[in-house]
């Protein structure tokens, strides 16, 4: 197998829903790669399509239209046994943990079930698995045979994570993992998964609002608007120098203690456009406070590389 | 000075224990009695031939419309009098017993399998099946039910079989409703995602993360529907066409003695209190077995 082969190449994928009549253009194509063991940030307002894109990549959903193709092999093209199979190696932590666990399932079924699936594990041998997958989450094994709603919003995240873990999985989609949760648990819950990423040396798509948390765990962030990429590159020069507009005014938008007010933290006017309703030309110029070009109305900017693994699709900007 | 709880704490205050299902019913009073008289009209239904004192149409042509033992002119023998026939009526409201609880149970078993079963399979796959079926039960809640259940019973005469049909006939339908739209719901839940993520199949989706959460409405169903049924099934045989005539059941006692009600009360209130205790005792059992089918109400 080779090498530097990315583990997913997701091409032109598309997400359009039916709303009556018109399209919800949720993701509408989105091209990226995800190398082995790196962690990419995919950031972005809410309603930009980030999570969708997070159910495509795991197959939870559909695509429109479009490829995504896990370690070489065409997952969309799979019958569906085949794709059963393939599933467990891309895992999906989700954004709501009082959602995500069978309130009539007691922890140790749910985190047992991908053992029971996929390694015909059972009786002792099944006990000592998962007590130990609870174990390097953080959860007391003796609390194993309660339910779901026996757990505060912290402990079920990381039996979410528990119940990843037990898939073996090589790549962890982990949408808006730590939004729903209280500050303090937050940061309890990012390092559970840092050490995890390292010690099973995880692939992870790290997804969320929040810059600062996006740009504390990734290497590589993508920019999100309206169900495009608009920016990707190393977390360091997205985050320092941003070249889409839209990129610099969310990162102008973290307060930082003890930091003078920035010399201009540019200010985004309004809301998102709708995704029923997308802008022509480059979807990001109704907002833009740049000085558009008449281009920016009419056509769409495409990814274009300024530096070294830096793109954006802005026709301003300039590397 | 009291310091903030940590999380482990926290779950060790609310969930020391984990009580089952029946510790929770049993915690639930109402729900407990209710169940022992249901219990206990079961056990008269299976009984039935130890318990009577009499055969239930046996006729003591000495002994026609006697009022209960507490009643002037009462006798031992007959502790709750007889009817116009002679016959011992406290011996047909045991026998009675069997008629009523076994066709609800035998009715509410089969619908319940078959609507629940037809719900789910249209909630979850959705397409063709699930608008013909929809469009078919849309048919059969056009229809009245007692006036299908006269046609049929009608035409094949009063036979346990046709009755039996002619009740799950419509029946069905709330058990399909109740499943579908639950289903509907539930499909699309995150914990119903994520099972299928780690690989599970659709069998193991729909019975074992899907099920378990529409369980509890459709045992409520259940109970509510028993209780109907219990009461269809009296209603025909009021009407003369439910159980046949040499098979005791309460609704055609009721029928029989709503001519004496004026002079002879015993004869049909008897077997309609039997009725009004079983339904009630089936009701209050179901809300309790919701109450105790929710994981969320065992802390």
């Amino acid at each position: 197998m080779n090498e530097v082969s990315p583990l997913l190449r997701v091409t032109d994928l598309v997400k359009h829903y039916r709303v009556g009549r018109r399209a919800l253009r949720a993701v509408d194509g989105v091209t990226l790669e995800v190398a082995r063991g790196e962690t990419l940030g995919l950031v972005g307002e809410s309603g930009c399509g980030k999570s969708t894109l997070g159910r495509l990549i795991c197959c939870l959903e559909p695509p429109t239209s479009g490829s995504v193709v896990f370690d070489g092999v065409d997952v969309l093209a799979l019958p569906e046994r085949e794709l059963r199979r393939m599933r467990p190696r891309m895992q999906l932590i989700f954004q709501d943990p009082f959602a995500s666990l069978n309130p009539h399932k007691t922890v140790r079924q749910i985190v047992g079930l991908p053992l029971q699936l996929w390694e015909r594990s059972k009786g002792e041998e099944l006990r000592r698995r998962v007590d130990e997958l609870l174990e390097t989450v953080g959860i007391d094994p003796r609390q194993a045979d309660r339910f779901p709603h026996q757990f505060s919003g912290g402990q079920r995240q990381r039996i979410g994570i528990a119940r990843a873990l037990a898939c073996k999985p090589d790549l962890i989609v982990a949408d808006e993992p730590v939004a729903s949760l209280d500050v303090s648990i937050q940061a309890q819950i990012l390092q559970v998964m840092r050490d995890l990423r390292q010690r099973f040396s995880l692939t992870t798509i790290f997804i969320s609002h929040d810059v600062s948390v996006v740009s504390h765990v990734s290497d590589r962030i993508a920019v999100m608007y309206l169900g495009k990429v608009v920016e990707i590159g190393p977390a360091q020069s997205v985050i320092a120098r941003s070249l889409h507009p839209y990129s610099r005014a969310l990162v102008g938008a973290v307060p930082r203690v003890g930091a003078e007010e920035g010399p201009e933290a540019p200010r985004l006017k309004g809301e998102p456009p709708s995704p029923l309703a997308v802008p022509s030309g480059c979807r990001f110029h109704p907002r833009c406070y740049l000085n558009q070009a008449a281009e920016c109305r009419q056509v769409e900017p495409e990814l274009r590389a300024l530096a070294p693994g830096h793109l954006v699709a802005c026709h301003l900007a300039a590397g | 000075m009291p310091e903030a709880l940590t999380d482990d704490q926290i779950v060790e205050t609310t969930a020391a224990t984990t009580p089952g299902m029946f510790a929770v019913l049993l915690r639930n009073r109402v729900a407990v009695a209710a169940g022992l008289v249901v219990l206990a009209f079961v056990a008269v239904s299976v009984l039935a031939p130890w318990l009577a004192p009499f055969d239930p149409n046996l006729q003591h042509p000495d002994a026609i419309r006697l009022p209960p033992v507490w009643q002037s002119g009462g006798r031992a023998e007959f502790l709750l009098g007889t009817d116009a026939l002679g016959r011992d009526l406290l011996s047909r409201i045991l026998y009675g017993a069997k008629v009523s609880i076994g066709l609800g149970v035998m009715v509410v078993l089969l619908t319940m399998v078959v609507g629940t079963g037809l719900g789910m399979i249209a909630g979850y796959f959705g397409g063709w099946f699930d608008a013909a079926m929809s469009r078919l039960v849309d048919v059969l809640l056009a229809f009245p039910f007692l006036i299908f259940a006269l046609a049929i019973m009608a035409a094949t005469g009063p036979n346990l079989t046709a009755l039996v049909l002619a009740l799950a006939f419509k029946g069905w339908v709330d058990f399909y409703r109740v499943a579908r739209g639950d289903v509907l719901s539930a499909r699309h839940a995150d914990y119903v995602t994520a099972a299928r993520g780690v690989g599970a199949g659709t069998a193991h989706l729909l019975l074992r993360e899907i099920l378990p959460n529409i369980v509890p409405p459709i045992i409520v169903l259940a109970t509510l529907r028993m209780a109907t049924i219990i009461i269809s099934e009296a209603s025909l045989s009021f009407l003369g066409i439910g159980v046949p005539p040499s098979i005791p059941a309460w609704g055609t006692m009721v029928s029989d003695g709503r001519g004496d009600i004026a002079t002879a009360w015993w004869i049909a209130t008897f077997p309609g209190l039997a009725i009004l205790f079983l339904v009630l005792a089936v009701n209050l059992l179901g809300e309790g077995l919701r109450d105790a089918l929710d994981p969320r109400m065992r802390l």
